[in-house]
């Protein structure tokens, strides 16, 4: 909102005064008017009745040429103090002050009503009731005085009103951002959000973020797709030791810079990242007021921790990612003849969980689940895992308990908690033969009963210490055969369904994955 | 500029937008209640009304049911209401021809809306003397 010019509030002030007050004083015998002071030279009541015959267009041409000519010529007042006015009527005038400007009060007294023609301007002032006034001045004095004072309140209200609707602007900018920012989760998206919201509030034609180490972005408001630009050559010594200032005392402020209309304030992301943001207007454009500095305060003060805690939140995501995965490369290191097993199943599972309506959340928890169903093979020794050839019973029975180990070893994991038993249970199978319970069919959970069909097919399509690797359509053939048995039947379905259409759509990803297979499945008839 | 009516119940709010309004110079007439309102509207229909919804005595509801049954009705009405339920008055107000505003409201956003009611009006007013001339 742009706050009107002092001038004109202070004669919007002045006229509604006068107008009040003309009605007030104005009887038979007296009237008052207000020159200058940015008012238009209306004349006084009697004035309009007894020279300008109320004729509406002679007052708009002429006004009462007399006044106007002694308030523009002479400033001097004692021309007209206990003058006479060409028509007779007596004149008195005061000089008063309205906001810092001078105004000429003049109050006018004679025998009016007798002059008055019919049809009143004012019919609350021709009750004629006020013949014992006290002399012109004196009460003139008292309403400059009064003037002044209902026009200092005026303008202070109006103030407090600015501020009020500046207070409600911010407002509604904090509760729009909130609103934007609670969709995202991505720094760039955030950040683009904040600046292309300044820049529109704050009418500017550039917004640039400024790094510790002097790089940013350089944001083209009028530009809604937000891309941004490196920050080029605007980059002069002066304006980067301002900027330095900016961030040091962690202020907003005004900068004076070859005539552009710049502010910058302090964007605290961390204690240690303080970005600087440089919002600039085109020189042509009115200048940064007290307002703006305060609304990109507000701005930066609460999108600062959005920016900072979104940045942590996306570095704690990035490290559980990375230290999971350096897990599972772990786990399958230790086994040479399962390289990148956990990864393909991660993957598999994922898609066959989709086929099986699975979405969000829940094939997120799938893919991690999938990942880590090996991870008890930690705990068994790699002798027994490498071993070529048959396993003894006593090694078997070792090997039969990594899903335990598995769950064992995920527990204290939080948001593992509620598949832990995915794990427990991927060697489970329908007809009760599988290990380490012996469940069966609905007893083994959705998620334990789709990595165990992901695990055997990929267990068959590599080569293994006693055994060479099944083609895939080999073992795509024995994954069906004991679909029912040894596998769900409705894993094995969906499982079928996803991994044709992967092969379909992403021939080359698929031979990446099972590049062993090639060869053999084109030998193959 | 337009003629505007502006029913608010809290006495300083309503006061701050008069003010911000006239200063805009549109000619503004204020009421404290649904009530009020609704006698400034039979005395004189505005170009815009602008009214709050949770009033003592009539809300803005009934103000509006009152309203937008009755011939004139404003060309331009803006409701300003409570932000958690401005969703719901919004869907309640669908079809009535009602811009909904969650308070506190944007004093720019609301400028920028009762320009463009203003030019809506003061170009049907053109049409209507239009017809109503080339009827004479």
């Amino acid at each position: 909102m742009t706050p009107a010019p002092a001038n004109e509030r202070s004669a919007r002030v002045v006229q509604g005064v006068v107008a009040h007050l003309a009605r007030a004083t104005t009887s038979g015998r007296r009237s008052l008017a207000v020159l200058g002071c940015g008012v238009p030279a209306q004349p006084p009541t009697h004035c309009l009745r007894t020279c300008l015959h109320n004729d509406p267009q002679r007052i708009a041409q002429d006004g009462c040429g007399w006044l106007q000519a002694a308030a523009q010529g002479r400033r001097d007042v004692s021309c007209l103090r206990d003058g006479r006015c060409p028509k007779g009527y007596s004149v008195s005038a005061e000089t008063v002050v309205l906001h810092g400007e001078e105004a000429l009060a003049v109050c006018l007294e004679g025998p009016i009503a007798a002059a008055m023609p019919s049809g009143p301007i004012d019919p609350d002032g021709t009750s004629g009731a006020a013949d014992a006034a006290p002399s012109g001045l004196a009460q003139l004095d008292a309403l400059a005085r009064v003037v002044r004072q209902v026009g200092a309140l005026l303008e202070e209200n109006e103030g407090l009103a600015d501020e009020v609707l500046r207070v409600y602007e911010q407002l509604n900018l904090i509760f729009q951002l909130t609103q934007k920012f609670a969709g995202l989760t991505n720094l760039v998206q955030i950040e683009k959000v904040l600046v292309q919201s300044l820049g529109e509030l704050l009418a500017a034609e550039t917004v640039s973020v400024v790094r510790p180490d002097g790089a940013g972005r350089h944001y083209d408001i009028a530009d809604r797709a937000g891309r941004p630009r490196r920050i080029g050559d605007w980059r002069d010594p002066p304006l980067m030791s301002a900027v330095r200032q900016v961030r040091e005392s962690r202020t907003v402020s005004v900068l004076p810079h070859r005539g552009v209309n710049l502010l910058a304030g302090s964007l605290v992301r961390r204690e240690d990242a303080i970005d600087v943001v440089l919002v600039a207007r085109p020189p042509a454009a009115r200048e940064f007021t007290s307002g703006d500095l305060l609304l990109l305060e507000a701005v930066l003060a609460f999108g600062g921790p959005i920016l900072g805690n979104t940045e942590l939140h996306e570095q704690l995501r990035a490290m559980s990612v990375e230290t999971t995965r350096a897990l599972v490369a772990a786990i399958d290191k230790k086994d040479r003849y399962t390289s990148g097993h956990s990864e393909r199943v991660g993957l598999l599972a994922t898609l066959a969980g989709r086929e099986l309506g699975l979405s969000g959340a829940d094939l997120t928890l799938l893919e991690w689940t999938a990942l880590l169903h090996d991870v008890g093979k930690i705990g068994v020794p790699e002798e027994i895992l490498n071993k070529p050839g048959a396993l003894t019973a006593e090694e078997f029975a070792i090997i039969k308990r990594h899903p335990d180990m598995g769950c064992e070893i995920l527990a204290p994991i939080a948001s593992f908690r509620q598949v832990l038993d995915a794990v427990r249970f991927h060697h489970e199978n329908p007809d009760g033969t599988g290990y380490p319970l012996g469940l069966t069919r609905d007893e083994i959970p959705l998620f334990a009963r789709i990595i165990h069909v992901v695990d055997v097919f990929d267990a068959l399509s590599t080569a293994r210490s006693y055994r060479k690797a099944y083609t895939v359509d080999g073992a795509l053939q024995i994954i069906r055969e004991e679909a029912g048995t040894k596998l769900d039947a409705d894993a094995v379905a969906a499982f079928l369904r996803a991994l044709e259409a992967f092969r379909r759509r992403r021939p080359e990803r698929f031979a990446r994955l099972y590049p062993s297979q090639q060869e053999v499945a084109c030998g193959s008839p | 500029m337009s003629r505007i009516l502006v029913a608010e119940d809290d006495p300083h709010i309503l006061r701050v937008i008069c003010m911000w309004l006239s200063r805009q110079g549109h000619e503004v007439r204020e009421a404290r209640n649904g009530l009020a309102a609704l006698q400034q509207l039979c005395d004189q229909c505005p170009d815009i009304l602008i009214t709050d919804i949770n009033m003592p005595g009539m809300d803005g509801l009934e103000l509006l049911r009152h309203v937008t049954s009755r011939q004139p009705r404003p060309h331009g009405i803006v409701v300003l209401t409570n932000r958690w339920d401005h969703r719901k008055i919004g869907e309640q107000l669908a079809n009535a021809g009602v811009l909904v505003m969650p308070k506190p409201f944007s004093p720019s956003k609301l400028a920028e809306l009762i320009q463009s009611l203003g030019a809506a009006a003061s170009a049907a007013a053109r049409s209507t003397t239009a017809t109503a001339e080339g009827i004479e």
